[in-house]
């Protein structure tokens, strides 16, 4: 289970001014839920999601994961998984290679976390891709690929940043059901951020809204 | 705690190339400045001033960069205009040619226009052999020759800026002021020419500067009268020992190129980063005047930045066997060797500096300023403070072969720079949350992407070294002759038979480094694929594999790319 606690952050920009992201703000996400945070863009939804995983300081507060204070944990060894809203996908290597890369990160030979990714990658029906440039799919292609390689890993906490806001509307909503589905059967906590209710209210089994550093409860 | 060590490697690890630059650069700059000072306060400078000789080299100096500049101008942007409008076979390629003078050594440059205009030149020969008229004796002693060397190097970076401007001209804006009545000629001069005006300013700048600090060029194609302020150093320098008036001379090239650099830079920070919605489509020239517009687009860039080449290649074919018997000659194998040696350790040490310096430019303004400063400062300036400020060293291998390293590590440091600036943050954070320390971050993500510009600026770094000749001829000793020196040696001796030997010599050094230029630039890997990647980044700026200085500090170097400002 996944637990913030009063959790502090205030952003400065560039023109000195500043604003409240997180006033003592927690949250609690369980094993197999999916948790949605809603809210405009521009209100710090994605650094929440990257003070979860570490890549970002937060100001004060705590970020626990099963009962263990995980703050000062780099985020290479948390065990989360953060989707980007551009997918990130490694532009120097191939499909297979990027859904190995975190295997390999475990010090799994090369030839059987390319094996596996290849396994992953027939699973998500990218199989006659693998050896194929990042750059040459399709944008629903690339986020199957950015999903392959968050969830290959077995990461404990999956953070999904506006996964579906790069894609047209069709696509978005055949993926969104297809991600709900494989989520669900790796049966792992999920924050998932957006600002578009209806995909939240069809993800997640619960639906906060992040309003001046806290979070309100939707449903 | 992560974001404090990061900080503290930055700034350690650029402490080694400000440390490299304060000792060779800086200190002998300040040490050059003193000795200028103390000269000029002593009343030298009215002195100098009134010497008509002197105050003649100072004129001409300012007169031939401007020149070149207006010259360079009014050859280059119809070119460009042409090279970035219209499409035709070949047009890649020629795009791919313009980088070739880069790799040039200025001293093979010099020594194509005489092989082409000189006495003996390919062109007199052959109009004499017609006319019975030496044009290359008439061009002897006028400013011409320079100038055309010049040229060779300074037309293609007008063009490339060209290029690269022009392809930002958005389509639809030269639509809008066609639908609205204006000629394609109208439609150049309001819409096109303002856009691209600032980016030829920084082209023009960057011209002067190369033209105004220039030294090979100068020395070989000048002669007595048309030599520059750079020349006349080295002369009072090397030759007649004359320090103090020296120190003058080259603390007001110092001011002037400083005033001139931090103009260009102040171009350059207005300069928007190139978008490219909508680009101007290319069209087939089909009628007549569009043909004959191409033709002489090409004409030009052929003779001015080819020929050259060319005739030293045709020379040192004609010149026959006696001739390349030079190549197994001892005093040509020693050279080679040492050519090759130098510049092998200096492109090691610039590699290493380069990127140490792009790392740690990443958090400081102040040093990826520095890393302009090897450009600005001219390579005669440097060898001179370097004497001044450490006489026990000079002649010592480690100082020339850091001086090497001093002109060539911007090469690598700008370039990977802006490798890292374009490095997605994203791609990096992903990596770490897929468990990659940041040493297994660098190892598997950054250093894979940034490898290309890595390669490109080594590639720069190495044709720099290869063909050095300022400081060489300034630091070197006779038993450290280089390829370049050995060159100078022979064109100094009088007969046919030297100045053949030069022109195999001038062969043997823009092969070795073409061909280093080509070992590590072409990658074995990715040699496939990547065809049309190159195409678009041909034309752009950012991407494009510019040897200039062509992106000056950004203050901010890539913040986190979220929360845009509710």
């Amino acid at each position: 289970m996944l637990e913030l606690k009063a959790v502090q952050k205030t952003f400065h920009d560039a023109a000195g001014g500043h604003w409240l992201l997180a006033d003592a703000l927690n949250l609690q996400v369980a094993a197999g839920e999916t948790v949605a945070v809603l809210g405009p863009s521009g209100t710090g939804k994605s650094t929440l999601l990257k003070m979860i995983a570490g890549l970002e300081p937060m100001d004060g507060g705590s970020v626990w994961f099963d009962g263990i204070d995980v703050t000062r944990t780099p985020p290479e060894r948390r065990g989360f998984a953060l989707m980007f809203q551009d997918f990130a996908l490694f532009p120097h290597l191939n499909v297979q290679d990027n859904v190995a890369f975190g295997l390999v990160e475990q010090r799994m030979p090369r030839a059987a976390a390319r094996q596996q990714a290849q396994d992953m990658l027939a699973r998500f029906g990218l199989g006659q891709h693998a050896t194929h440039k990042v750059t040459t799919l399709s944008g629903g292609e690339q986020q199957r690929v950015a999903l392959a390689r968050a969830l290959i890993t077995a990461p404990r906490l999956l953070l999904l940043d506006e996964p579906f806001s790069a894609l047209d509307a069709e696509l978005r909503s055949s993926l969104r059901e297809e991600f709900r589905q494989r989520i669900a059967q790796a049966g792992i906590a999920t924050v998932l951020v957006t600002h578009d209710e209806a995909e939240a209210r069809a993800m997640a089994q619960r639906g906060l809204r992040l309003v001046e550093g806290r979070l309100n409860v939707i449903w | 705690m992560a974001e404090r060590s990061t900080t503290l490697r930055s700034i350690a690890l650029g402490l080694v190339p400000a440390a490299f630059l304060a000792v060779l650069l800086i200190a002998p700059l300040a040490r050059l400045l003193l000795e200028g000072w103390a000269s000029a306060s002593t009343g030298l400078v009215a002195s100098l001033w009134q010497d008509d000789y002197l105050r003649w080299r100072v004129v001409w100096s300012f007169m031939q960069a401007a020149l070149t500049c207006a010259f360079a101008l009014l050859l280059g942007l119809p070119i460009a205009w042409v090279l970035a409008r219209y499409q035709f076979t070949g047009r890649r390629l020629v795009l791919r040619l313009l980088m070739l003078p880069f790799v040039v050594p200025t001293l093979v440059a010099g020594l194509g226009v005489l092989a082409l205009w000189g006495p003996r030149g390919v062109v007199s020969e052959t109009l004499s052999g017609w006319l019975g008229i030496n044009v290359g004796a008439s061009l002897q002693d006028t400013p011409w020759l320079l100038l055309y060397g010049n040229l060779f190097f300074n037309l293609c970076v007008v063009v490339r800026a060209g290029v690269d401007a022009l392809g930002q001209v958005s389509a639809s804006r030269v639509a809008a002021a066609r639908t609205l009545g204006a000629t394609p000629w109208r439609a150049f001069w309001r819409v096109e020419w303002p856009a691209v005006l600032p980016w030829l300013a920084s082209a023009l700048c960057l011209v002067f500067l190369y033209c105004f600090a220039g030294f090979g060029l100068a020395l070989l194609l000048g002669g007595q009268r048309f030599a520059t302020v750079e020349v006349e150093i080295y002369t009072l320098v090397a030759h007649e020992l004359k320090l103090a008036e020296a120190g003058v001379l080259a603390l007001g090239m110092v001011l002037l190129t400083g005033s001139v650099a931090l103009g260009y830079g102040l171009i350059e920070k207005r300069l928007s980063t190139p978008v490219r919605a909508d680009v101007v489509p290319l069209q087939r020239p089909g009628r007549a005047g569009q043909r004959a517009l191409l033709a002489a687009a090409l004409a030009v860039l052929f003779v001015v930045c080819a020929a050259p080449l060319l005739a030293i290649v045709w020379r040192a074919v004609a010149a026959g066997p006696n001739a390349w018997a030079v190549v197994f000659d001892g005093e040509v194998g020693r050279a080679l060797w040492n050519t090759l040696r130098f510049s092998l350790a200096a492109l090691l040490l610039a590699t290493a500096l380069g990127l140490a310096h792009a790392f740690a430019a990443r958090r400081s303004v102040w040093l990826r300023t520095a890393a302009f400063l090897p450009f600005v400062v001219s390579p005669v300036t440097v060898a001179f403070g370097l004497l001044l400020l450490y006489p026990s060293w000079t002649a010592s291998l480690p100082l020339l072969i850091a001086a090497y390293a001093l002109l060539a590590y911007p090469f690598v440091a700008k370039s990977v720079a802006s490798a890292l600036d374009s490095l997605p943050v994203q791609v990096l954070q992903a990596a770490q949350t897929l468990g990659a320390t940041p040493w297994r971050v660098f190892w598997r993500v950054t250093l894979p992407m940034i490898a290309p510009a890595l390669r490109r600026g080594m590639a720069f770094a190495a044709a720099t070294v290869l063909g050095e000749f300022a400081v060489t001829l300034f630091l070197s000793r006779p038993e450290w002759a280089t390829l370049t020196t050995l060159m100078y040696q022979r064109l100094g001796r009088p007969g046919a038979a030297n100045l053949d030997a030069a022109m195999v010599l001038a062969c043997l050094l823009m092969a070795l480094a073409l061909l280093a230029f080509m070992l590590i630039e072409a990658s074995p890997g990715q040699a496939d694929g990547r065809d049309e990647a190159h195409s678009r980044k041909a034309l752009d700026p950012s991407l494009s594999p510019s040897p200039l200085p062509h992106t000056l500090p950004s203050p901010s170097p890539a913040p986190s790319k979220e929360l845009p400002v509710a």
